[in-house]
Parts: structure tokens; sequence; C-alpha cells
């Protein structure tokens, strides 16, 4: 496939552009997942509204007969010391404690912010030829994936079919990070193909060319022993049966013994 | 199940039904068989019907035959009773048929599904998967047994003593037996292992494997415990505790894990969509494989949009997760089938993966014992070894073209797979050059040979050892024992299937005939050698050690290759075993 020094570049370039457009979806999804986690006290973003209730991650606020937001926390109250005379009533017949598991969009944003940079220094050092750096990303992908999902799953069951846009774009969040995901890892793959050939490639014009001028570009890349010859000596001590041929010249992986000797006395 | 009540906050306001407090009926006669006499005259008879949580229940008993009826309060109550919504038993759907429906169709199913893998599943290639599969669905069978017989046990009783079936406490009955919940635990547990080693089985590349092994079993493991924790420690405290968010917690991470094993078998499928679309029945699998796969996160999103679903789906978990597996199972059996049709055009009959080959890792260490051996030399005899070059280079001058002409000590071998280093030839694989890369490498001045006894380690030294070795040890475990038996696709596994003695025999027997162990004990010694001419010239008539430049090497390969008979094992021999010693001690690998 990539048998000379000029296509390996073409193909550096096509791959840059795969992952500059995996860097495009996850900045997507990075501003899909900051909605939710910037909801009602925080901004006028609801992510839930129902009757005169408006709910975020961090609280809930009420509209009417006044708007009466609650601080901020993990967790809802169902008496908040803010809004005088309300109780909370969710839409679902969900515990007030299974709010706390909104948590999930914070985290999900989190991991989604973590990935964002990742990708963003891969685009620019040379860790975007490193598999182990690209495995990193797809696992951490992976998570993100199980967090929207479970933050998407958390919202509909607490607020049904009275969710907002912000939530019903988590699906759209973990849809996208599955797509992600395995971008990542087909890349993944590629950069582990396109290494192991360039180094290939490299040996070859190596051993034809003698001075290749591409060579300090992967000389990091293959690991280089000297040859030396090693000595047999015990062996020509012991007996006189064969010969021994070239003790101390000659490289390793020629023949430093022969057995003419032996068989010819046997025969 | 029981432990769905987290979905349910407010129980509505609360209603008191007159009947489920004591009534006054005044003076009557009683008839019953469970009183002293069977009519009995009695004076202020206070009632009580049968309640449960303060609420009236449905009589499901037959009184065929008595001519009294319900109390005008007892009737009153009741009609109050359906005429309230949103309450948890209410609905038709959380009553006993529908559990009892449910129940048993779950059990046919489980029990087909079980029958089906034991026939359908070979346990070859993949053994251990197949087993952990087959252990699973046993564990769900076994499962859904005892809770089917237990249910009946609770029911006959409510029947014959309180008139009743109740079917919240058929529910509580599970939910608080140790047996019930251990069993689901080992049958999840065992069957999300198996779709673990299913997503294995659907990437080619060994290392990827190794990747989702890991990751599989971490996820696994800890949603199965999680799930498994609040549980037991409700059956073990005899009472609810409040562990508040953790179960909502598990259902969804559930519903997650669940997706992405969807996610990944729908990937694969639409991956294969060319091997797939070729013939109608593979249509069809496929189109029941991904709805079986689907099933399971349905439910529960079903479950998440409407309560009663919730226990539904829990009741059905079982068979989704034997489903869920049992059919990608089965679909990939097939398509692996058509696969190897295809790749058995082809060459090599399967994918091989250059950078995944063994021979890879071999050279490398080969390459570093070389170095090592190598600055071991350096720096004992460096002098003495320059000198006898020196002095070789005026005696020879063929052993001046083997290095290139190099006056340089240091010759660079590259790390490179020993398949490409026998294509490439000896004289390739050698390179010359002027810088020193020996000296990149840290200079060790112990040889690999010696053990200094006297030397203490460094605590991080050991730690640093023992955290290799382990990670070896996983690796090699990955390796050898695991994805042989679970992921590893072999070409000759078609013909492996059967495990029968006669069959093993005849395996036996075509081993014996590759070997050639079947043919009367002969012994062949071949000896091919060089001929020399006269004309040849006399200085190489006391060297006929390689020289790469003309190609004589060549030469001496084949002049040293003695092709030694099949079987030197076996019968009579007809050589000296001092020879066979000191054949097989001198034999370079190289050359066989």
């Amino acid at each position: 496939m990539f048998r000379s020094g000029n296509s390996i570049v073409i193909c550096n370039k096509r791959f840059r552009s795969a992952l500059l457009l995996q860097f495009l979806l996850i900045t997507l999804m990075t501003i899909i997942q900051s909605f939710p986690v910037s909801s009602v006290p925080v901004s006028s973003i609801r992510l839930a509204y129902s009757q005169q209730f408006e709910y975020g991650v961090f609280g809930w606020c009420v509209n009417k007969p006044e708007r009466h937001c609650t601080g901020k926390r993990i967790g809802y109250k169902f008496i908040d010391t803010r809004i005088p005379k309300q109780r909370l009533l969710l839409p679902s017949e969900s515990k007030y404690s299974v709010s706390k598991l909104l948590a999930m969009h914070i985290v999900s944003f989190g991991l989604s912010l973590v990935l964002w940079q990742m990708i963003l220094i891969a685009l620019f050092s040379r860790l975007q030829d490193s598999p182990v750096y690209l495995l990193l990303c797809a696992l951490i992908t992976m998570t993100m994936f199980i967090f929207a999902l479970l933050s998407f799953l958390v919202d509909i069951l607490l607020f049904q079919d009275s969710l907002n846009w912000p939530g019903w774009f988590m699906l759209v969040v973990a849809i996208t990070s599955a797509f992600a995901g395995s971008m990542l890892w087909s890349y993944r793959r590629n950069v582990e193909m396109r290494n192991f050939t360039a180094l290939n490639t490299e040996i070859n014009n190596n051993s034809s060319s003698f001075n290749n001028s591409n060579q300090h570009k992967f000389e990091d890349q293959i690991a280089m022993y000297p040859l030396e010859p090693l000595p047999v000596e015990s062996l020509s001590d012991q007996s006189t049966e064969y010969s021994d041929v070239n003790t101390s010249q000659g490289p390793l992986l020629e023949p430093a013994v022969t057995y003419h000797g032996v068989i010819e006395g046997y025969f | 199940m029981d432990g769905n009540i987290w979905r349910i906050s407010n129980m509505g306001g609360f209603q008191s039904y007159q009947t489920c407090m004591k009534l006054n009926l005044g003076n009557g006669i009683l008839i019953s068989r469970d009183i002293p006499n069977p009519v009995l005259y009695a004076d202020h008879i206070q009632f009580r019907s049968y309640c449960y949580t303060f609420r009236p229940v449905y009589m499901a008993a037959k009184h065929i035959g008595v001519p009294a009826t319900y109390l005008p309060m007892f009737k009153k109550d009741w009609d109050a009773f359906t005429s309230v919504k949103n309450k948890v038993g209410r609905d038709f759907t959380s009553g006993i048929f529908p559990l009892l429906m449910s129940y048993s169709a779950n059990f046919v199913l489980t029990v087909f599904l079980t029958f089906l893998s034991f026939l359908i599943i070979k346990s070859r290639p993949y053994l251990f998967a197949s087993v952990v599969f087959k252990v699973g669905c046993l564990f769900c069978t076994v499962n859904l047994i005892v809770a089917m017989s237990q249910m009946f046990i609770l029911l006959r009783d409510q029947h014959v003593n309180q008139g009743v079936t109740i079917s919240s406490q058929v529910i509580k009955l599970l939910a608080h037996s140790a047996t019930f919940i251990s069993l689901h635990f080992l049958s999840i547990l065992t069957l999300q292992l198996s779709q673990v080693f299913i997503i294995m089985r659907t990437f080619e590349r060994n290392r990827e494997k190794r990747i989702i092994l890991l990751c599989g079993i971490i996820l696994t493991i800890t949603t199965s415990v999680l799930w498994v924790a609040p549980q037991l420690g409700t059956v073990v405290r005899q009472k609810k505790i409040d562990w508040d968010i953790l179960p909502v917690f598990v259902y969804l991470f559930r519903i997650a894990i669940e997706a992405l094993y969807t996610c990944f078998i729908l990937s694969y499928a639409v991956r294969q969509r060319k091997v797939w679309s070729k013939n109608f029945q593979m249509i069809f699998l496929t189109f029941l494989t991904v709805l079986s796969v689907l099933l399971l996160p349905g439910f529960f999103l079903a479950d998440v949009a409407n309560a009663w679903i919730a226990e539904f789906g829990e009741i059905f978990t079982d068979v989704c997760y034997i489903s869920s597996t049992f059919l990608p199972w089965e679909w990939l059996e097939r398509l692996a089938v058509l696969q190897r049709t295809e790749r058995a055009q082809s060459v090599l009959g399967r994918p091989i993966y250059d950078n995944e080959q063994q021979d890879f890792a071999f050279a490398k260490y080969t390459l570093k014992v070389q170095d090592a051996l190598q600055r071991h030399n350096d720096n004992n005899s460096m002098s003495q070894a320059h000198h006898e070059r020196s002095h070789d280079t005026t005696n020879s001058p063929t052993t001046n073209t083997v290095w290139n002409g190099s006056e340089d000590e240091n010759y660079e071998l590259h790390d490179l797979p020993t398949s490409s280093l026998s294509m490439h030839g000896s004289n390739h694989v050698l390179v010359g050059s002027s810088t020193g890369i020996a000296h990149n490498a840290p200079a060790d001045h112990e040889s690999i040979n010696e053990v200094n006894f006297n030397a203490q380690e460094r605590k991080s030294d050991i730690l640093r050892d023992k955290i290799i070795s382990t990670y070896n040890k996983f690796i090699y475990f990955t390796d050898q024992v695991i994805l042989k038996k679970l992921g590893t696709d072999s070409v000759n596994s078609i013909s492996n299937n059967d495990t029968s003695k006669s069959s093993n025999k005849k395996r036996q027997q075509l081993i014996k005939k590759r070997i050639g162990l079947e043919r009367p004990p002969e012994t062949y010694l071949y000896n091919t050698k060089d001929v020399v001419f006269d004309s040849d010239g006399s200085e190489e008539s006391g060297d006929d050690s390689e020289n790469p430049t003309d190609g004589s090497i060549d030469n001496n390969n084949v002049s040293n290759n003695y092709d030694l008979g099949n079987n030197l094992h076996d019968g009579d021999i007809y050589y000296d075993e001092d020879f066979e010693r000191d054949f097989g001690k001198y034999t370079h690998p190289g050359k066989k």
C-alpha cells in the first residue's frame, strides 16, 4: 500500500483530516452537553418544564406567581427555603432522591471536555501517531457514550414527556459518541498499520540505498542494535572433528560451524 | 420487581376503607367450619375483611353454591377501591394473572432456548465461551424452576388458607429469597460474560480482543456486583435499607451496558452486510438477531417511561439476556462459515496482520540479547578484537567484501520481523552505518551470564519486575489460554466439530500419516555436497565458509542441508546414538 515516502505523506494528510472531523464531532458534542449543565438556576435554559415548575441539573424554579429559584446543589429537595409555600412536584412518580442522578450530566460533560482536549493535543503533536494514546481516547469515548446515555435515561425517568430539547439532545450525543468511538477505533487501527508499513518501507529503502534522506524520521521508531560477531570459544577447544570457521569474524546470522567433518567421519 | 418501588414516591391521598377496620355487626348466626360449632349464635360480632396494607384485596376463591353475598359495606368499599386511579396494584397488569402468564411464558422460552443452546452450539472452536454460555443458560433454567415451584407453593397456601391470591406477595417472595437473587446474579453474570466473548469474536486482531476482554470483564463485574449488593443487603438484614439512588443507578447502568452491546452487534452487522445479504436465510437470521439485541434496551426504555412495564421487563430479563446472547452466537457461527468460504479462495485462508506476528516480538528479543552480549564483548575485548580484525583483513581479502567495505566496527541490524529477514537475504539485513548507535543504549558492564549473588536488589527493581511478570503472565494467559479458546477463528475449525472417540482415532491416524509414522521404520539420511572443481582456485579450498558477495552462502546453506528421514525416533535406527546427540547439539536452526 505505502511503498514510497511520498505516498506516506499523502496518507498523512488524509488521516489528519479524519482526526479533524473527529475533533469537530467532539466539539459539537461538548457544546450540546453544555446546555443541560448550564440549565435553570445557572441560566434560563430549561431542562424540563411542567406546570409552573422549571427543572435544571442544579436546581429548580417556580415561575408562578413569581419567579423564584433554588440554590445550586445536586439533587432536589421538595421544600426550599428560597421558595416559600411551594412544594416541588415532579412530572413522574419518581422519588426526589433520583434527582441526585442528574449529576451524570456533569460527569459526561467533564468526560467530553477531557476528550476534546486530548484530541486537540493529538491534532498538534506527534501523539496522533501513537496507537496507545488513540486507544485511550477511544476508551474515554466509550465511557462518554455510557454516561451520556445514562443522563438521558435519568432525564426520561424524572421528567418523562415534559422533557425539553436539551434532554433529548443527550440521546443525539450518545449516538454521535458511538459513531465517534468507532471512527477513532478504525483510525487507531490505520495508525498502527501505517506505522508498521512505514517501518518496513524504511527498512527496505535503507537496504537498497545506503544513506536515505528519510532516515532521521524513523530513527526513533526503529530499535537499532549493532551486530557484532560472537566468539565461539569453547567449541574449537573440545574437538577437532568439525572445522571452526571464522570464529571471531562474520555476522551472527551466518552459520559459524559446519559439519563436514562430523558427517564424513561417520560415512 | 420489589426493588422498583423507588420509582413510586407519593402513594396518593390515603383513603381509609371501612371494611379493613373492625365492623360491629351486632348479633347473628355464624356459619363456618373453622369455629367449634358449624352453626353458632353470637352476640356483638365484629367483622374485618381481609386487607393488604389497609386495602381490600380481590377474592380469587370459588364460592359457588353458597347463597351468601358480600356485605353491602364491602361492596361499597370495593367500588371505591376500583374507582381510585394511579395506585400500585390497582392495574390489571400488575395483578396475579398477567404475572403468572408472563412468568410461565418466560419459563417456557428460557427452557426452550437452553435446550437449543445445548443442541446447537458447538463446543469448538470457542470451548470456554460456549461452556460459559451453557452454564449461564443452566443457571437461568434452574433459577426459574425453583422460582416457579416456590411461587406455586405460595399460591396454594394463599388459596387454601386465605382464600385470596396476592401478586405482590409473590414478588416479595422472589425479591427476598437469597437463592433467587444469587442464582439470578450468577446467570446474568455468566450471560454478560458470554456477551463479552461474542463482542470479542467480532474483532479480528488479537490486541483488540485483549482490550475488549479486559474492559468487558471490568464492566460486567461492576454491574453485577452493584446490582447484587443492595439486594443481598436487604435479604441479610431482613429490612429495607435505604440505599437511596444505588438501585436506580444500577438499573440505568445496565440499560447503558446493554445499549453498548447492541451498538457493537449492530455495527458489526452493518460492516458485514455484504456477507449476510447474499442469501435469504441469513437475512432473516440477521433480522431476528437485531430484534433480539434491541429487545433488552427496548424493554428497559419502555420501563422507564411506564411504571407497569418495569415489572414486566424485569420478569423477562432472563429470556432477553439468553436470546440476545444465543441469536448473535448462532448468527456469528453462520457468518463465520460464509466468511470462511470466501477466505478459502485467498492464499492464506485467513486475515493476517503483519504487526501482530509472534516472530516480530521474538526478533526483538533476540536482538536485545545479542546487543547485551555484544556490549559485554565490547568491554572485555575491544582492543583484542580490533587487533584480530585488522590482522584478518590483511590476510584474507574476501572478508572485506562481506562487511560492505566499511572499516567501522558498528554494524546494525534493524528491528524487523524474521519473516522479512528470511525474505531479504542476509546481505540486505546487514547495513553498515557511520553513526555509532551502540552508544545510544546505556552501557551495562555486567554480562547476561554473570550472576551477582552478593549484590542486593533495590525494592523498586523487585516491584517493577513483579509488575512486569504479572503483566506478562496476563498477556500470556489472554493469548494462549483464552484467545485460542474464545475468540480466535481457525480455518480448520469446521473439521474439528466432533469430539467422539471414532473421530479422535481418525485424527490420530491422520496425524500419523502426516508425520509418516505408519510407514515401515526406515531412515533416510541425505547428504548433499558441493562439488569443488580444481579450476576454482586454491584460495577457496581451505575455506568453505560463507561468502555472500558471490552468492556462495546460498550454496553453503544447501550443502549443509541434511534431510533426515521422517521416523528417526521410531523403531530401528541406522545411525549411532552419539551421532544423533552430536547432530542435535550442533544443528543450526537456520539450516532446517
